[in-house]
C-alpha cells in the first residue's frame, strides 16, 4: 500500500520538512490512537510498518494488514499535519502483496521524479538524481 | 467514470473587498489544482446563501480558466495524468466545473421560492438546500425543485430524518449530500458527523448518498480513493462508497443540467449560430453520438488543451467546453496588465553607487485584451561620471506625482570639489522611446527634479537631490483634454537620466524654474538641426519673450544650440541606449550661461516619427547648459494637434564665478517648426524673472531678463519658449546663483556640484521656487521689529573661514568654505559623508534693511547675521482745513 505525501500549497519546491519513515508513521500512528484509541492503535501496530520513503518524490509505502488496512487508511486520511506542516496524504495505490507494491511503487516513483524535474527544472543537482537511484534501489530491495 | 466533488466553497465577493476577494480566489484556484491533480474530474463551486433570495443571487460564478490555473500550478498535466491513470480515469475526459447553488431555508415561505419557476435557480447548474427545521426538510425531500439536500452533519441535526420523507426524496432523485471535511477538521466534528451520517446512510442504504469535501482549504481535499474509504467509516460499502463520488455525482448533473437546459426537460434548446449554415444532408444524430449529458457547456477543461498550452507555455487562456463550443468571455481579471511601480526599482538601485540602469517594464491595463504587445519599458539610466561612479555617495529620492504613471528617476548629486574653475555640469538626458500603436497619443514628459538641500547627520550640508521624472502618457482626444491620462495609451519610454556631476563653489538655494514649451511638428530628417534661436542671457538686458504673440522673441539672448553636443568630454553620455530605428534625432544643445542654471522647459513636441525619442541633457559645464534633446515622435502623432509632450525640465546649476549669465534658455530647434501649445496660465506664474544680481558680467541685468508671457501661447506660434528664468531675487530670497559645493570628491577629475534637476510637468504643481533651498547651510531667517535675523548652521567651521558680504547694497552674501582634510595616500575611506568645500548662500535684502549696520557673530556653530530696519518715516499728513 503506498500512500502519496502531499505536502501542499506552500512548498512548491523547498520543503519544509524533509520527511523520513520516523516522522510519518509518528503522524500517522497519532492519528490512529485519536480516531482509533488505544485498541485500534494496538491492534494494528503488529502489522503497521512504514517500509519506505523517498524524501524527493514525497513517494512512501505503507504496510498493513489486511484486516486493518482500512482503518490505518482512514486514519491516514486524516492526517493533516506533520509537525507543524500542512500535508496530505493520498492514496496511489493499494496492493496486496510486496511484490505488486513494488512494481506500482516504482512505476510512480518514476513518474514523480519525471514531475519533479519538470518543477525544479535547471536546477536538478546530480546529489538528488543520485539519491534518487538510492531510493530506486531500495524499493527494489523491499521485502515482506 | 470520473470523480466529482460537487462542493467547492466560493465565497461571495460582493461587495468587492479585494483582499478578502483576492485570497479567496488564490485559496479556490489552490482547491481547485489540487482537485484536479488527486484526479477528480469535476467540481462545482459552491455559493450558499441564507434568508430571502433576490435577483442578486444569480449565478455570478466566475469559473476558472485553464491559464488561470496553469499559473498557479505550471506543471499541472503531468501530475493529473499521473493521477488519473492510477484512478483509472481516461485522461481525455474534460475536467468539467459547475455551479452550485445552496440555499438554507427555515421557514416554509422560503422553501416555496425553491420551484421550478424560479429564474434564479435556473442559473445555477446545481440547486441545493440546506434545510434547517422538519417543515423545511420534509418539503424539501416531497416537493422542493432541488437536487441536493444538504444536512450539515457536523452540528446537531435539527430534524428528524424520518424513512418516508428520506424514501420520498430518493423517489424524486434528489440526493443527501455528506461533506466530508468536517471528518479531517476536527476531532469534535468527526464524532458528531459520524454519528450523524450513519443515521442518514442507514436509511438510504447508501443510495442517492454524494460525498462532497465542502473544503475551506485545500488542506481539506482528498483523494477519490481516500474519499471512498473515509465513507466506509460511516458505514457505507465500498462499492456505495465509490458511487457516491462517482456515479450518483454524475447521474445527479445528468439531472440537473437536463432541468436547467431543456424544455420540460426532453427538447434542448440551443442557440444555433447563424454562422454555421445547416447542413440537412448531415444526419443529426451524428451530433447526439457526441452528447455528453453531463456537460454543463461551459467550464470543461480538457486536459489535452492543458498539455498544449503548457508546452507552449503561453499563458493564453483556453476554455475548452465539451460539446457546446461557446466562446465563453474569458471574465478573469488575468489579462490584466500590471502596472509596476518604478518606485522600488529606483529604490533598490539608490543603493548602489553605480547606477547603471534600471530597466522596469510597464505594462499598462489596457480596456481590450490584446494589447499586450503594448508595453512600456522605462530605463533608467541615471549614469554618472565613471570615475566618479564607484565613489560617490548618490541620493534618491523619489516622488510620487500624479496619477497617471510615474517615473521617479533617482538622480546622482555628485560632488566634486576640484581646485580649478568651477564647473557646474548638469547632465539629464532624457529618452522616450513612443511606441504606439494609436495615432492618438501623447507623452507628456514632465521631469521634475528638486535639489534640496539637506543636512546629513553632521549637520553638514549635504546634498541630496530629488529627481522626479513623471513621464505620463497623457492621451488626449480631439476635446484636448489633457485630463485624459489613458493608460490604454501605451508608451515604451525609455528615460535615462544621466546627472553628471556638478561643482560649484557657492551653494545657495536656488530655484530655478525654466517653462519652455516647445511644440515641435514634422521633425526633418535631419539628425541634427541647427539650432534656430540663441540666447545669451550675457546679453539679456532685453530679453523679453512675448508669449502673447505667437512667436517668441528673444532679443539680445544668445542661445548657442549645438547640434552636436560639444560637453562630451565633460559629460559621458555615451552611456544612452538609444536604439531608434527610423527615428529622426534632433539634437538640440543648448548653452545655457551658467547663472541661468535654471532652465524648466516644457516641450510639447509634435513629431511623425514612429519612436520619439527625447534626449536632454542639460549640461552646464562651464558657465554651460547643454541641452540635447533628441526626439522622434511617431508621426502620426503630426496629425493631431494636441499631443504633447511636455518636458519641463529645471536643471539648475550655478557656478558662482560663472558669473554673470542669468537666466538659461532653452533653444528649440531652428528648422523644426515649432508651435506653442496653450500653456496654462500656471505656467506663466512659473516664469520667472532671472536676476543676475551678483554675477560677473556686468551687462546682465536682472530685470531686462523678465520674460512676459502672455496668458496663452497661441498653438499656431510657431515657436514658443517658456523659459522660467531663474529666480526673480526680488520675490524669492534665494538666490539662483548659490551654490552647494560642498564636495568630499576632491580628487575626481570632475568637479561636481551639487545638482538641483527639477522636473515638473507641464500641468504644473506650482512649485514656490522660493521655498527650496539647494544646498548650503541651513539658515534660517527671523524677521524682528528691530531687524532681520539670518541664523545659519556652520558646524565645523572657523569663523574665519566664513565671509560674510553685501553685495549691491542689496544682496547679503554668507560664503564659506570648509577645508578639507589633509588626505593621507594610504588612508582608507569607509565612510564619508561630511561635506567640504565651498558654499554660499545669498538673500536679497528687503529695501528697509540698513545695510551700514549688518553684524554678525558667530556660536556653536550658528552664524547669526543682524540685519537692522530702517526705521520707516511716517508719512506726515497735515490736514488742510477746506472752508467754505
Amino acid at each position: 500500500m503506498e500512500v502519496f505525501l502531499d505536502p501542499n500549497k506552500e512548498n512548491v519546491v523547498d520543503d519544509p520538512i524533509v520527511i523520513t519513515q520516523f516522522n510519518i508513521s509518528k503522524a500517522i500512528k497519532e492519528s490512529i490512537l485519536v480516531n482509533f484509541g488505544e485498541c485500534g492503535l494496538a491492534s494494528s501496530l503488529g502489522s503497521f510498518q512504514v517500509k519506505y520513503v523517498n524524501p524527493i518524490t514525497k513517494l512512501c509505502v505503507i504496510r498493513a494488514s489486511r484486516e486493518d488496512y482500512q482503518k490505518i487508511w482512514s486514519a491516514i486520511t486524516m492526517v493533516r499535519s506533520i509537525g507543524n506542516c500542512p500535508v496530505l496524504f493520498n492514496l496511489l495505490d493499494l496492493s496486496g502483496s510486496i511484490k505488486a507494491c513494488k512494481n506500482a511503487a516504482l512505476k510512480c516513483d518514476e513518474l514523480k521524479f519525471e514531475q519533479y524535474k519538470l518543477m525544479v527544472g535547471a536546477r536538478l543537482s546530480a546529489d538528488v538524481t543520485q539519491q534518487m537511484q538510492n531510493c530506486l534501489e531500495k524499493i527494489k530491495i523491499l521485502e515482506h | 467514470m470520473g470523480f466529482f466533488d460537487l462542493n467547492i466553497p466560493y465565497t461571495d465577493s460582493t461587495p468587492p473587498n479585494t483582499a478578502n476577494s483576492s485570497a479567496a480566489k488564490t485559496a479556490r484556484i489552490k482547491i481547485v489544482i489540487k482537485a484536479m491533480e488527486l484526479g477528480y474530474t469535476g467540481i462545482a463551486y459552491n455559493r450558499t446563501i441564507k434568508g430571502v433570495m433576490s435577483d442578486r443571487d444569480r449565478c455570478s460564478i466566475p469559473l476558472l480558466t485553464l491559464s488561470s490555473l496553469l499559473k498557479a500550478a505550471p506543471f499541472l498535466s503531468s501530475s493529473v495524468n499521473l493521477h488519473r491513470d492510477l484512478l483509472g480515469v481516461p485522461r481525455s475526459s474534460p475536467f468539467r466545473q459547475y455551479t452550485r447553488l445552496t440555499v438554507c431555508v427555515d421557514n416554509a415561505s422560503q422553501s416555496q421560492a425553491l420551484n421550478s419557476g424560479n429564474p434564479v435557480l435556473k442559473t445555477y447548474d446545481i440547486v441545493a438546500v440546506r434545510p434547517f427545521n422538519q417543515i423545511t426538510f420534509d418539503h424539501a425531500c416531497e416537493k422542493a425543485e432541488v437536487d441536493i439536500i444538504s444536512i450539515d452533519f457536523s452540528d446537531r441535526v435539527p430534524f428528524r430524518l424520518k424513512l418516508p420523507m428520506v424514501k420520498a426524496a430518493i423517489k424524486r432523485g434528489v440526493y443527501f449530500e455528506i461533506a466530508y471535511s468536517g471528518l479531517i477538521v476536527d476531532v469534535q466534528l468527526r464524532r458528531q458527523m459520524i454519528s450523524n451520517a450513519k443515521l442518514l446512510v442507514d436509511w438510504t442504504r447508501g443510495k442517492n448518498v454524494i460525498f462532497t469535501s465542502a473544503a475551506p482549504s485545500v488542506c481539506e481535499v482528498r483523494g477519490p480513493n481516500d474519499v471512498a474509504n473515509l465513507a466506509s467509516l460511516l458505514g457505507l460499502s465500498v462499492e456505495r462508497a465509490k458511487a457516491a463520488i462517482s456515479k450518483n455525482c454524475r447521474s445527479l448533473l445528468a439531472a440537473a443540467l437536463r432541468r436547467k437546459h431543456f424544455f420540460k426537460e426532453v427538447i434542448r434548446v440551443e442557440a444555433v449560430s447563424s454562422s454555421v449554415p445547416f447542413d440537412s444532408g448531415k444526419p443529426l444524430s451524428a451530433d447526439w453520438l457526441k452528447w455528453d449529458p453531463i456537460s454543463s457547456g461551459e467550464g470543461d477543461l480538457l486536459l489535452d488543451d492543458m498539455a498544449k498550452s503548457f508546452s507552449a507555455s503561453s499563458n493564453v487562456s483556453k476554455t475548452v467546453k465539451a460539446i457546446d463550443f461557446d466562446s465563453v468571455v474569458d471574465n478573469m481579471p488575468s489579462h490584466g496588465f500590471q502596472v509596476k511601480d518604478l518606485i522600488s526599482g529606483t529604490k533598490t538601485a539608490s543603493l548602489s553607487p553605480t547606477l547603471l540602469s534600471t530597466n522596469e517594464p510597464v505594462e499598462f491595463s489596457t480596456t481590450t485584451n490584446q494589447t499586450s504587445e503594448k508595453s512600456s519599458t522605462l530605463n533608467l539610466l541615471p549614469e554618472t561620471d565613471k570615475a566618479l561612479s564607484d565613489d560617490r555617495p548618490s541620493e534618491h529620492l523619489t516622488f510620487i506625482f500624479g496619477d497617471s504613471q510615474k517615473l521617479y528617476m533617482a538622480n546622482d548629486a555628485t560632488k566634486a570639489l576640484t581646485d580649478s574653475e568651477e564647473v557646474v555640469t548638469n547632465s539629464t538626458t532624457t529618452k522616450e522611446e513612443l511606441e504606439t500603436q494609436n495615432d492618438s497619443h501623447v507623452a507628456c514628459v514632465s521631469l521634475e527634479t528638486e535639489g534640496q538641500g539637506l543636512q546629513s547627520e553632521n549637520s553638514s550640508p549635504s546634498y541630496e537631490q530629488n529627481t522626479v521624472l513623471v513621464n505620463e502618457d497623457v492621451r488626449i482626444e480631439a476635446s484636448g483634454n489633457e485630463q485624459n491620462v489613458a493608460l490604454g495609451s501605451l508608451t515604451s519610454q525609455d528615460v535615462s537620466v544621466m546627472p553628471i556631476e556638478n561643482e560649484a563653489s557657492q551653494t545657495s538655494a536656488m530655484d530655478i524654474e525654466l517653462n519652455a514649451a516647445i511644440e515641435i511638428s514634422p521633425p526633418s530628417e535631419d539628425n541634427s538641426l541647427p539650432p534656430t534661436q540663441n540666447k545669451d542671457t550675457n546679453s539679456s538686458k532685453e530679453s523679453h519673450v512675448d508669449l502673447g504673440a505667437q512667436s517668441i522673441k528673444v532679443d539680445d539672448e544668445a542661445v548657442h544650440m549645438d547640434t552636436e553636443m560639444t560637453h562630451q568630454e565633460n559629460t559621458p553620455l555615451s552611456t544612452n541606449n538609444v536604439s531608434l530605428p527610423e527615428n529622426i534625432s534632433e539634437r538640440i544643445s543648448w548653452r545655457v550661461p551658467e547663472d541661468a542654471a535654471v532652465s524648466a522647459d516644457q516641450i510639447s513636441f509634435q513629431q511623425s516619427d514612429d519612436e520619439v525619442r527625447v534626449k536632454n541633457d542639460s549640461l552646464v559645464a562651464n558657465n554651460e547648459n547643454q541641452v540635447e534633446a533628441v526626439m522622434n515622435i511617431p508621426p502620426s502623432v503630426l496629425s493631431d494637434p494636441w499631443h504633447e509632450n511636455a518636458i519641463v525640465r529645471e536643471p539648475t546649476t550655478l557656478p558662482g564665478d560663472a558669473g554673470g549669465l542669468a537666466g538659461s534658455n532653452p533653444c528649440p530647434n531652428s528648422d523644426e517648426e515649432m508651435k506653442a501649445i496653450d500653456i496654462s496660465s500656471r505656467t506663466i506664474d512659473e516664469i520667472q524673472e532671472v536676476s543676475s544680481e551678483g554675477q560677473k558680467h556686468g551687462e546682465h541685468d536682472s530685470k531686462s531678463n523678465e520674460l512676459t508671457l502672455g496668458q496663452h501661447i497661441s498653438a499656431n506660434s510657431e515657436m514658443a519658449l517658456i523659459p522660467n528664468l531663474l529666480g526673480n531675487l526680488r520675490n524669492t530670497i534665494i538666490d539662483p546663483s548659490s551654490l552647494d559645493a560642498f564636495d568630499p570628491f576632491k580628487n575626481m577629475d570632475y568637479p561636481s556640484v551639487a545638482t538641483m534637476l527639477e522636473l515638473s510637468r507641464l500641468r504644473g504643481d506650482q512649485i514656490n521656487s522660493a521655498a527650496i533651498a539647494i544646498a548650503g547651510p541651513r539658515v534660517d531667517w527671523k524677521e524682528t521689529s528691530e531687524g532681520h535675523m539670518f541664523m545659519a548652521e556652520v558646524p565645523g567651521l572657523k569663523k574665519e573661514e566664513i565671509k560674510v558680504q553685501i553685495e549691491d547694497n542689496r544682496v547679503l552674501q554668507i560664503i564659506g568654505e570648509k577645508k578639507v582634510d589633509k588626505e593621507e595616500k594610504n588612508d582608507t575611506w569607509h565612510c564619508v559623508e561630511r561635506s567640504s568645500g565651498k558654499f554660499s548662500r545669498r538673500f536679497r535684502l528687503p529695501d528697509n534693511a540698513k545695510i551700514s549696520h549688518v553684524k554678525a557673530s558667530m556660536e556653536n556653530g550658528i552664524l547669526t547675521v543682524t540685519v537692522p530696519k530702517l526705521e520707516t518715516k511716517k508719512p506726515e499728513i497735515i490736514s488742510v482745513h477746506i472752508s467754505g
